[in-house]
């Protein structure tokens, strides 16, 4: 079993896990894909989440590498059924929101997997860089931040504004949740999902 | 791996040295059932069950469930104990209910390090990714020292024994006895069992027999969220592909029906959601009987209640009013085999007392340990 290591922010570049081909729709794979990628076989492959433009690469990336959506109505309802994957399977599952009203919407639900121990892991699409501070924004740049607001639920709460950090962050949270038994987040701006595959 | 130099040696001697031991067992018992079992006939030790577990042993070994709503017999044993041996993650211990286990010497045995209790230690931790190694070891060594199993400490009285008596029922509602019977007798051999936080919850846990392939999903002695078992459904039957069925009490899916339209998008086959549908009848229980809360009977009473099963058509379910319980039974059968998500509003008499869920009341108030609990992976190392 791969141990989790302490996080730090180093300088160069990590390598693409992402081969050649396009992994979605788009012509060239994106951070989002490689984020996904980075996590395929450790996870459930049922992946609870709800549209919203700020995480939609997420979303599409996850459908292209063939996880199964499961497009519940509302946040709590991805949370928690994020929650009964983990507690049936015993595997991390992922699940994908956008930041600010999204996270706030399966904060019980984050609750739940913390207290009954169980691996969940959240990734919020945050608006894009260029946008931070506007609506839906969860960056805490003038309204609350979602990673402080998740932080006392989970074993570790992350913004990840570079797109090393997101790909190497969001297989972290993952290995963090399955080792910890406890709920996980990563925040991830729009434009990070969106650059060119590191 | 033994993070405090605990050996299976030394918790053979505690276990020799009790006079009234007790076994309770969680969700990671379930591969080593016939060496808990073998266990507790060595040792003539009672065995409790955590509500997630409580398909592992049926009446004829476990003497029902310790959690919220648990029966007078459970804490009766759990009062007398004087060691417990957990084979169990041990959520009980973390938050009010292990008040009720601080007077015990306490043994876990455990598959993670990452379960072993948070608030209060155990005397003794042993911890293996195989657990039923553990037991066989722990069996082998108590095995050496003890030539025949001792007798039972508390007789044959402990004995759960299903009542055979049939509750009278009004017409057009369902008693809740007659409703949890009818609920068991429809369950195939492998389900999933979704008990949300209601009234229907501490029926099943005090008189629903189950069998090892019938697992239950609960979190009442810990987040006991209304609705969660619900929305989490979804996930178990994607996750299991088993036939899955959710207890919900009427408010708790009035929390959320709508993610009754995403199991219909879906398509989940073999998805059924049983409403016990005894107008706020939980709330009342514990806010108005138990707790001596005064306000308006109809701050909490649904007068009238929602039409559930029309709701449900309305989502493209299929929705099925039940009002006796072979009309249940038949609901439930046919709901486990339907190819699309069916929803059964169960009519349960209003008028019968809802059970006791006093566990955390009648334990008192304790300071708050869920915060030592969220903050330990930081705590670890685990955070940069």
């Amino acid at each position: 079993m791969e141990r989790v290591k302490p996080f730090s922010e180093p300088s160069k570049p990590a390598r693409s896990r992402v081969s050649g081909a396009s992994a979605g729709t788009r012509a060239q794979p994106n951070v989002a894909c490689s984020m996904l990628r980075g996590i395929l076989g450790e996870i459930n492959a049922c992946v609870p989440c709800v549209a919203g433009g700020n995480a939609m690469p997420l979303i599409e990336a996850a459908y292209a590498i063939g996880l199964r959506l499961v497009p519940t109505r509302s946040e709590l309802g991805a949370g928690f059924a994020g929650n009964g994957i983990a507690w049936e399977s015993g595997r991390p599952a992922l699940c994908i929101v956008i930041a600010s009203v999204g996270v706030y919407g399966l904060v019980q639900a984050l609750h739940a997997a913390c207290v009954n121990r169980r691996p969940l892991v959240v990734v919020s699409g945050d608006v894009a860089s260029i946008g931070r501070g506007s609506v839906q924004a969860g960056d805490g740049w003038d309204g609350p931040s979602v990673t402080r607001v998740t932080r006392p639920l989970t074993a570790w709460s992350f913004d990840a504004l570079t797109a090393d950090l997101a790909v190497r962050g969001l297989r972290r949270a993952v290995l963090l949740a399955r080792e910890a038994r406890c709920p996980t987040h990563l925040n991830v701006p729009l434009s990070v999902q969106e650059q060119p595959a590191p | 791996m033994n993070p405090n130099g605990s050996t299976t040696r030394s918790a053979a001697d505690v276990l020799l040295a009790a006079v009234r031991p007790l076994i309770l067992a969680g969700p990671e018992a379930a591969p080593a059932r016939a060496e808990i079992l073998g266990l507790a006939r060595k040792l003539g030790a009672p065995l409790l069950t955590t509500p997630d577990a409580k398909s592992l042993f049926d009446g004829r070994h476990s003497i029902g469930v310790f959690s919220l709503g648990s029966s007078a017999l459970s804490r009766r044993v759990v009062d007398e104990a004087d060691v417990v041996l957990a084979v169990s993650p041990l959520g009980e211990f973390s938050c009010r209910l292990g008040r009720a286990f601080r007077h015990l010497r306490v043994i876990q045995i455990s598959d993670s390090i990452a379960n072993v209790a948070h608030a209060d230690l155990p005397e003794l931790v042993l911890v293996s990714p195989c657990v039923a190694d553990l037991l066989r070891e722990l069996r082998a060594s108590l095995a050496c020292i003890l030539a025949k199993p001792r007798a039972r400490w508390l007789g044959d009285a402990a004995r759960r024994v299903p009542s055979a008596e049939t509750p009278s029922t009004r017409a057009g509602v369902i008693h809740p006895l007659t409703a949890i019977r009818a609920i068991e007798s429809a369950l195939p051999d492998t389900v999933r069992l979704c008990l949300d936080v209601s009234s229907a919850a501490l029926y099943a846990y005090e008189h629903i027999e189950l069998r090892p392939g019938q697992r239950v999903f609960s979190s009442i002695e810990k987040s006991a969220c209304m609705t969660e078992a619900l929305l989490a459904s979804l996930g178990v039957r994607l996750a299991s592909g088993a036939p899955t069925l959710t207890l919900v009490g009427d408010w708790g899916f009035c929390m959320a029906p709508d993610e009754l339209h995403t199991a219909v998008q879906l398509g989940l086959d073999r998805y059924a959601v049983v409403i016990w549908d005894n107008h706020g009848g939980a709330f009342i229980g514990t806010g108005t009987a138990q707790q001596g809360i005064r306000v308006p009977d109809d701050t909490w009473r649904f007068r009238p209640g929602p039409h559930f099963a029309r709701i449900a058509r309305g989502y493209g379910a299929e929705g099925i009013t039940a009002r006796a319980g072979e009309e249940l039974s038949r609901a439930v059968a046919h709901a486990l085999e339907a190819p699309r998500p069916v929803l059964i509003q169960a009519l349960i008499d209003p008028e019968i007392p809802v059970p006791a869920g006093d566990r955390f009341f009648s334990l008192g108030p304790c300071a708050n340990q869920s915060a030592g609990d969220v903050e330990s992976p930081a705590l670890m190392g685990l955070e940069s």
